[in-house]
C-alpha cells in the first residue's frame, strides 16, 4: 500500500511544468476562445474535490477553460457521464476502475488502459499515491510496541482493534487479512469511522482501518502499517480523460502523474476538511498561497447567486413545463372515464417514487444521464400531479348550472373552456402550481447528486464532510426561497384570479 | 305551421326510468307557454332537450322546422335564450361581460352590442349603474334581470325560462313577474317557461301545460283547467294551490 511512498517523491514542481505549458498554448488559447471548456467531475468525498480542482489549475495554467462538476455522485455516474460525453475529465482509482468499471479484477495497467482505449477513454499514469484500505495506529502506541508492519500485529494479541462495519464485511477487509497474515487478536470490535478515530486517539482501541490518505492521519499524526505481505489491493489515484481531449490537455493532465505522494495528499485533504475550500486546498500543491494569485476562490457571494440562479432554472423550467403538460392532461382528466383514471393514476403513482430513486432511474436512459436535463425532467415529473389534479378538480367542481348556462349560450367547447371553465377554476388550477413550485423548490437540492448544481451542492458537500455550516448556507437559501416562491404565488392570485371570484 | 317547436313522440330514459313518455307538444309563436307539474314530472327534461342538454332516446323534436340533433344544435342554440333559476350568470364576468360575452363571440359590431344594452336596460327596469358590477355585488332579482338581459341579447326565437323566479323573495317575485310580462308582450315573444307555481303559470302562461310522471295531462287556459279537468290529478294539482281567499 506504501509504493507510492517508497518511491514516488515530488521530483520536479508540476506549477513549473505548467507553466511552461501556459506559454506555449497561450497563442492557441488566443485563437479558440470559442472553444467549449473542459468539464472536470469529481465524486462525493474531499479527495475527488481536490484532485479535481487540482486538475483544474493544471489546465488553467496551461491556458485551457475549465469548468468543474462537484461531488457528482459515485463511480457509475461518473463513468457513465465520461463515457457520454458529459464530463471530460475525472479522477479515479486503478482498483476501482479493474473491479467495479471493467469487471476485470486483478487486472495489470496495461490490460485497464486497453480496455478503457477500446471505449474512447485514456488514463494518465498514476499521481503518485495509493488510496487504498490501511492498518493505522497512534504513533506513540506504535514505538512502544515496536511495530511497523501489519505482520508485527502478529505477536501482540492483547491490541484492541475497531474496524468499521464495511471494513469487517468487505471481500478486501478484514476476514480475508486476518487470513493472510494469521492475525487472532483478543478483541475486534465493529465502530463507525468518525467515532473510530476519536476512540484511536482516546486509547480505548489500538488499531483502526483507515483510507491510506485520510486527512485524519495526518490531522492526528497516525502511523501507517506496512502491507508487507501485500494484500490489499492496489487504488492508485489517476485521472480519466475522454481521448476526445485536447492534446494540450492530456499533456497537462499527464505532467501531474507521480507528483503526489500519500504524504501530500494527507495534507491537502487536511487542508480541505479544515478550509472546506477545495480551490484553497490545491492552491497549496502548486504552492501559491500569496494573496496576488489571480485564482483565488470563489467568493460566497458568488457560489450562493450561482446556486440560487441555476436552482431557479432548475425548478422554474420544470414547473413550467410541468404547466404547459398538466393543464391539458388535467382538462383531459376532468372529463373523467377511462382516460382519466389513467391519466390520474399514472401521476399519482410518479409521485410515490421516493425522489432519489427517480433520478436514479432515469440516469441510465439513454437520453438522460448526469445533467441539468435529466434534474429537469425527474421535477417537472414531481410537478405534474398537483397541476393535473387540481385542473382536474377544479373543473369539475363548476356547478352545473353554470356548465349549462354556457353551453346553452351556444358557445363551442374552446371558447367554453377558455372563456368560462378555466377561469372559474383559476384557483384551484393555480393552487395546484403553487403546490408543484414550493415541492419542486424543495426537491430541487436533490438535482446536485447527479451535478445538476443548485442549493443541494453545499447541502450534499456538508453531509458528506458532516458540516452543518456548509449544509445550511444551502437549506437556508433554499428556505427562503420556498417562502419567497410561496408569497410571489399569492401575489400572481391577485392578478390572474378574476376579481369576481374574490368578493 | 304556427308553431315554433314540434315534440313528436319524444321520449327520454334516465335508467330504468322514464323521464318523458311519448310526449308530443306544440310551442306556439308569440305567445308564453307555461310548463307546469310536480317535481320530477320531466318538464324541465323538455326544456334541455330543446337546448340540446339532454339527448332523446326516442322521437323527433324541429326547431322552425329543423330536425334538432347533434348537427344542428349550434345554430339552433343561438337562436335561444335561457335563463335558469338565480340568473346563471359567471360570477368571474362583470354583468357587461356577461351580456357582451355571446355577441362578442359571435362577432357582433362594438357599437351595436351597446345599443342592445341599453335598450335591455331600458326594457328591464335595471340601472344601467350596476352593470360594471360582479354578480355577487347584485340582489337576488338584479342578477336574474342581467339573466334576463343575458338570453335577450340576440333577439333570441324562443325564450326558455327554468323555474327563473323561485329563489326570489315573494315581493322582487312579483314586481319581475310583472315586468316580464310586459318585456314579452312588448316583444311579442315566444316563451317556454317551466315552473311548478301555478299563480306564476296563470299570471304568466297564455297556455298552461300541465304534466304529470313523463306525460302531458292537459293543456289550455287555466280557466279550462279549472272548469273541465280531464281527471282527478288535475283537478287535486289545481285545488292544492290556494290563494289567500280561501284561507
Amino acid at each position: 500500500m506504501n509504493a507510492g511512498k517508497e518511491s514516488r517523491g515530488r521530483n520536479i514542481s508540476p506549477a513549473n511544468r505548467c507553466s511552461v505549458l501556459a506559454v506555449s498554448s497561450l497563442l492557441f488559447s488566443a485563437i479558440l476562445v470559442s472553444a467549449n471548456p473542459v468539464i472536470i467531475g469529481s465524486k462525493k468525498f474531499t479527495e475527488s474535490y481536490v484532485l479535481a480542482e487540482v486538475a483544474k489549475r493544471c489546465l488553467e495554467n496551461a491556458g485551457i477553460k475549465v469548468q468543474h462538476r462537484q461531488g457528482m455522485g459515485g463511480t457509475i455516474i461518473l463513468w457513465q457521464a465520461l463515457r457520454g460525453g458529459s464530463i471530460d475529465v475525472y479522477p479515479e482509482y486503478t482498483g476501482t476502475i479493474a473491479e467495479e468499471m471493467l469487471k476485470q479484477p486483478g487486472a495489470s495497467i496495461g490490460e485497464i488502459r486497453n480496455a478503457l482505449s477500446a471505449q474512447g477513454i485514456a488514463m494518465t499514469d498514476d499521481l503518485g499515491f495509493n488510496n487504498t484500505y490501511a492498518l493505522v495506529m497512534r504513533r506513540d502506541r506504535s514505538e512502544q510496541f515496536g511495530l511497523k508492519t501489519i505482520s508485527d500485529l502478529r505477536a501482540h494479541r492483547e491490541l484492541k482493534f475497531g474496524l468499521t462495519h464495511e471494513f469487517l464485511e468487505r471481500r478486501d477487509g478484514w476476514r480475508p487479512l486476518s487470513e493472510r497474515y494469521q492475525l487472532a487478536p483478543a478483541e475486534v470490535l465493529g465502530v463507525d469511522h468518525a467515532v473510530g478515530y476519536s476512540a484511536l486517539v482516546k486509547g480505548d482501541i489500538d488499531v483502526k482501518d483507515a483510507y491510506s490518505t485520510d486527512a485524519k492521519i495526518g490531522d492526528y499524526g497516525l502511523v501507517t502499517l506496512i502491507d508487507d505481505r501485500h494484500f490489499f489491493p492496489q487504488y492508485k489515484a489517476v485521472f480519466l480523460y475522454r481521448k476526445a481531449l485536447s492534446e494540450q490537455a492530456s499533456q497537462a493532465l499527464n505532467d501531474l502523474s507521480n507528483s503526489i505522494d500519500e504524504a501530500e495528499m494527507i495534507r491537502l485533504n487536511s487542508e480541505a476538511e479544515r478550509t472546506k475550500n477545495y480551490a484553497a486546498a490545491a492552491q497549496q500543491f502548486f504552492g501559491t498561497t500569496d494573496s496576488t494569485s489571480p485564482f483565488v476562490s470563489e467568493t460566497f457571494r458568488n457560489k450562493l447567486l450561482r446556486w440560487i440562479i441555476r436552482h431557479l432554472e432548475l425548478a422554474g423550467i420544470s414547473l413550467l413545463l410541468a404547466v404547459i403538460v398538466g393543464l391539458p392532461l388535467g382538462i383531459i382528466a376532468s372529463r373523467g372515464g377511462a382516460v382519466g383514471h389513467v391519466i390520474l393514476g399514472i401521476t399519482g403513482v410518479i409521485q410515490t417514487i421516493p425522489s432519489l430513486a427517480l433520478l436514479a432511474l432515469l440516469v441510465p436512459l439513454p437520453f438522460f444521464g448526469i445533467s441539468v436535463r435529466t434534474a429537469i425532467v425527474a421535477l417537472f415529473l414531481y410537478g405534474l400531479l398537483p397541476i393535473v389534479r387540481n385542473t382536474a378538480t377544479g373543473l369539475q367542481d363548476i356547478p352545473r348550472p353554470l356548465r349549462e348556462s354556457a353551453i346553452a349560450l351556444g358557445l363551442t367547447a374552446g371558447q367554453r373552456l377558455r372563456k368560462i371553465f378555466l377561469p372559474l377554476a383559476s384557483r384551484s388550477i393555480l393552487a395546484g402550481i403553487k403546490t408543484s413550485a414550493v415541492i419542486n423548490i424543495g426537491t430541487a437540492t436533490l438535482a446536485a447528486l447527479i451535478g445538476a448544481g443548485g442549493l443541494g451542492e453545499p447541502i450534499i458537500s456538508g453531509l458528506n464532510l458532516n458540516d452543518h455550516v456548509t449544509i445550511l448556507e444551502g437549506a437556508i437559501p433554499a428556505a427562503v426561497l420556498a417562502l419567497l416562491v410561496q408569497f410571489f404565488f399569492d401575489l400572481l392570485d391577485r392578478v390572474l384570479i378574476p376579481k369576481g371570484l374574490r368578493l | 305551421m304556427n308553431a315554433l317547436v314540434h315534440f313528436r313522440d319524444v321520449s327520454k330514459r334516465f335508467g330504468e326510468d322514464f323521464a318523458i313518455r311519448e310526449v308530443n307538444l306544440e310551442i306556439r309563436r308569440g305567445q308564453i307557454t307555461a310548463l307546469i307539474g310536480p317535481s320530477g314530472c320531466g318538464k324541465s327534461t323538455i326544456l334541455r332537450l330543446i337546448v340540446g342538454l339532454v339527448v332523446a332516446d326516442k322521437g323527433e323534436m324541429l326547431f322552425d322546422g329543423a330536425k334538432i340533433a347533434g348537427e344542428t344544435i349550434m345554430k339552433i342554440r343561438r337562436r335561444l335564450g335561457y335563463v335558469i333559476q338565480d340568473g346563471g350568470l359567471f360570477p368571474h364576468l362583470t354583468a357587461r361581460q356577461n351580456l357582451t360575452l355571446q355577441p362578442r363571440l359571435f362577432r357582433r359590431r362594438r357599437n351595436e352590442i351597446e345599443t342592445r344594452i341599453s335598450e335591455l336596460c331600458e326594457l328591464t327596469k335595471f340601472p344601467s349603474g350596476g352593470l360594471d358590477r360582479y354578480p355577487l355585488e347584485l340582489s337576488g332579482g338584479q342578477r336574474q334581470r342581467v339573466g334576463l338581459m343575458r338570453s335577450l341579447m340576440l333577439s333570441p326565437e324562443l325564450l326558455l325560462l327554468d323555474e327563473p323566479f323561485a329563489a326570489l323573495d315573494p315581493l322582487v317575485r312579483m314586481n319581475l313577474q310583472r315586468d316580464l310580462k310586459e318585456i314579452c308582450a312588448r316583444l311579442q315573444q315566444t316563451v317556454l317557461l317551466v315552473t311548478h307555481d301555478l299563480a306564476e303559470a296563470a299570471f304568466l302562461g297564455d297556455e298552461i301545460v300541465l304534466m304529470n310522471e313523463g306525460q302531458i295531462i292537459q293543456r289550455g287556459s287555466i280557466a279550462d283547467l279549472r272548469a273541465k279537468p280531464v281527471n282527478e290529478f288535475v283537478r287535486e294539482f289545481i285545488s292544492a294551490q290556494r290563494g289567500l281567499v280561501q284561507l
